[in-house]
């Protein structure tokens, strides 16, 4: 029967399926083939997938991107970055990746963040001088802090999926978000020497200061949502609610760029976005539940054992196949996979759930700039009209560095773990 | 084809002002919950309720939507890798297939639905087949969005491969 299944799930996506029918396809066959389950239970398992309480989180943190977008105030965050940080040699890059962490402390998404930062960033480095293709692999690498830095969609997902705490997952994703800006910082500006950028005067305190006060009300949106989970005010899904109602106050009344009129479009794009995600999930949960009844990821285990029984070989396994996994199939499909495997396989062999979490998510997140396929890569390629193939090849030597910060989290797991038992002790 | 075309035009926008609706709703109630909860210190029962079953119907009806406009991801490796005539077909057996997975969501998403009007949900007692219905509803307009894509690709010739 699983041989049945899992050969239904492989032929529908080679037939090209939207990767959602492809879930609940191979649920609806391996049904076919057990007549002793009635069908009707697709729907009631689907509808259940689609209506948990936490998943609120994902369209609301979308609408929250959109709106703080057509609020306008993406455009005072990334000049605020450059004033700060623009008199060193590279300086735009170091400003996009600046950008793009803040950025990434408001929106979960990666392809949203490349397309915010990188609308504005990579026409102004080459305006200054940067290679075209430098500045658009700095920007796709560094807006996979977007997902790893929280809010998070992929860590809510997994949460969902795993059983694992998303305040917990949220925490977990903050140092590796930044180890891996730093690792791009330091790229960027050895590239920047490498190839004799020029250095631009330092702004003075006085124009920080007006940039800084111009970009306060974004900058002051991390706060409301990491300091209202972790102060126990509200959950992440409330979190994302208040931040949907702040973006959109400070948008119509503070930068007074956001119309009425344009509300039920932003609305409707983040509503597509989310159903996108949504659809998967739902779909997935009659998936999840045959994983679970065929006892797949025991089968997994028994099969990994036989090569070794050491969690780190295991981690590396896990880490070869999700970099495989996440070539052709986008971060959420590829979460909404693997977590009902992995997630029950980390508890067997010991590992901590929030990092295996983090260790999943950030992997599969690196699928969207693994060339020749990904979301941020085709949306990086949008906004800066590079080819495809110029944008592969740059993003390369930036991808090793995403690469070595994934062996660090996965083989540093305190790097992972040691927010949440700082701030959730009693979490796990 | 011309009648499908425009039943699904009138299918998709309805489709649409209901995802920003459903969307709306949740951006209201949830915000009004944390509203309630500190400053009119009073907890709605109906707020989750309400929010969740919201979601349900935004994502089927924002997921039809979806469908038409290329949101759904799909792994289109192999069909552009194989030889144009056999990508053909398999992209001809995939949409065949999705007819049909479509169709049996719609049946046994409205038999579900049905069945649930006798029970109601615990915080709001509302019938459950309200909040259900999203499922027959939003398969049955990816159902003919996708009967319009299988009508087009089966009744257009493949284009003729360049001889080299």
């Amino acid at each position: 029967m699983i041989a049945v299944f899992l050969a239904a799930f492989v032929v529908l996506l080679s037939l090209g399926t939207p990767i959602a029918v492809g879930l609940g396809g191979s649920a609806m066959i391996y049904l076919l083939f057990n007549p002793d389950i009635e069908l009707t239970i697709l729907p009631q398992t689907i509808f259940g997938g689609m209506t948990s309480f936490p998943l609120l989180a994902i369209p609301l943190f979308m609408l929250a991107g959109n709106l703080m977008n057509e609020g306008g105030l993406t455009e005072d965050l990334v000049r605020f970055a450059r004033l700060v940080i623009g008199h060193i040699r590279g300086g735009l890059g170091h400003a996009t990746v600046i950008a793009c962490a803040i950025f990434a402390a408001i929106s979960g998404s990666a392809v949203a963040t490349a397309v915010a930062i990188g609308m504005i960033m990579i026409p102004a480095m080459k305006r200054e001088g940067f290679d075209e293709d430098l500045g658009a692999a700095i920007t796709a690498t560094a807006a996979c802090m977007g997902p790893i830095i929280p809010p998070s969609i992929p860590f809510i997902l997994y949460g969902v999926i795993a059983n694992v705490s998303i305040g917990a997952l949220f925490l977990g994703g903050v140092i590796p978000g930044l180890i891996l800006g730093f690792g791009l910082m330091v790229y960027t500006g050895h590239e920047a020497r490498r190839r004799r950028y020029r250095v631009h005067r330092k702004a003075s305190y006085r124009e920080m200061l007006a940039g800084g006060w111009k970009a306060l009300p974004a900058l002051f949106m991390p706060v409301i949502i990491m300091g209202g989970i972790l102060g126990g005010a509200f959950t992440p899904t409330e979190a994302a609610g208040v931040t949907c109602v702040y973006a959109a106050l400070i948008g119509v009344f503070v930068y007074r760029r956001l119309k009425l009129k344009s509300i039920p479009r932003v609305l409707l794009a983040s509503g597509l976005e989310s159903a996108m995600i949504m659809l998967l999930l739902g779909l997935s949960e009659p998936f999840a539940w045959i994983v679970a009844a065929d006892r797949i990821p025991q089968l997994m285990i028994d099969a990994i054992s036989g090569l070794s029984t050491s969690p780190w070989v295991i981690l590396l396994l896990v880490n070869i196949i999700l970099l495989v996994i996440g070539i052709p199939i986008e971060t959420a499909p590829a979460i909404v996979i693997t977590a009902p495997i992995l997630a029950p396989m980390a508890a067997q062999l010991g590992i901590d759930p929030i990092h295996m979490g983090i260790v999943v998510c950030f992997n599969l997140v690196l699928g969207l700039i693994t060339p020749p396929v990904g979301g941020v890569l085709f949306a990086v390629c949008g906004v800066s009209g590079l080819s495809l193939e110029k944008l592969s090849a740059a993003v390369w030597k930036p991808f090793w560095i995403a690469l070595a910060v994934l062996l660090l989290i996965t083989y540093i797991p305190r790097l992972s773990t040691f927010l949440p038992g700082l701030f959730m002790p009693g979490i796990r | 084809m011309n009648l499908l075309r425009a039943v699904n035009a009138s299918l998709l926008k309805l489709a649409g002002w209901g995802t920003i609706f459903f969307m709306g709703i949740i951006a209201v109630v949830i915000p009004y919950e944390v509203f309630g909860r500190y400053v009119i210190k009073s907890m709605s029962v109906w707020s989750g309720e309400v929010s969740t079953f919201s979601l349900a119907w935004a994502t089927m009806l924002g997921g039809a939507v979806g469908l038409r406009r290329g949101y759904q991801v799909a792994m289109t490796a192999v069909v552009d890798a194989v030889p144009p005539g056999l990508g053909r077909l398999l992209r001809g057996a995939g949409i065949l297939f999705m007819l049909c997975f479509l169709a049996a969501m719609t049946w046994y998403g409205a038999v579900q639905t049905l069945v649930n009007f006798d029970q109601t949900s615990p915080a709001m007692g509302i019938p459950m087949g309200y909040p259900y219905a999203c499922l027959p509803v939003g398969f049955f307009v990816m159902f003919m969005l996708t009967l319009e894509q299988a009508l087009l690709f089966f009744g257009t010739k493949p284009p003729k491969e360049t001889e080299a």
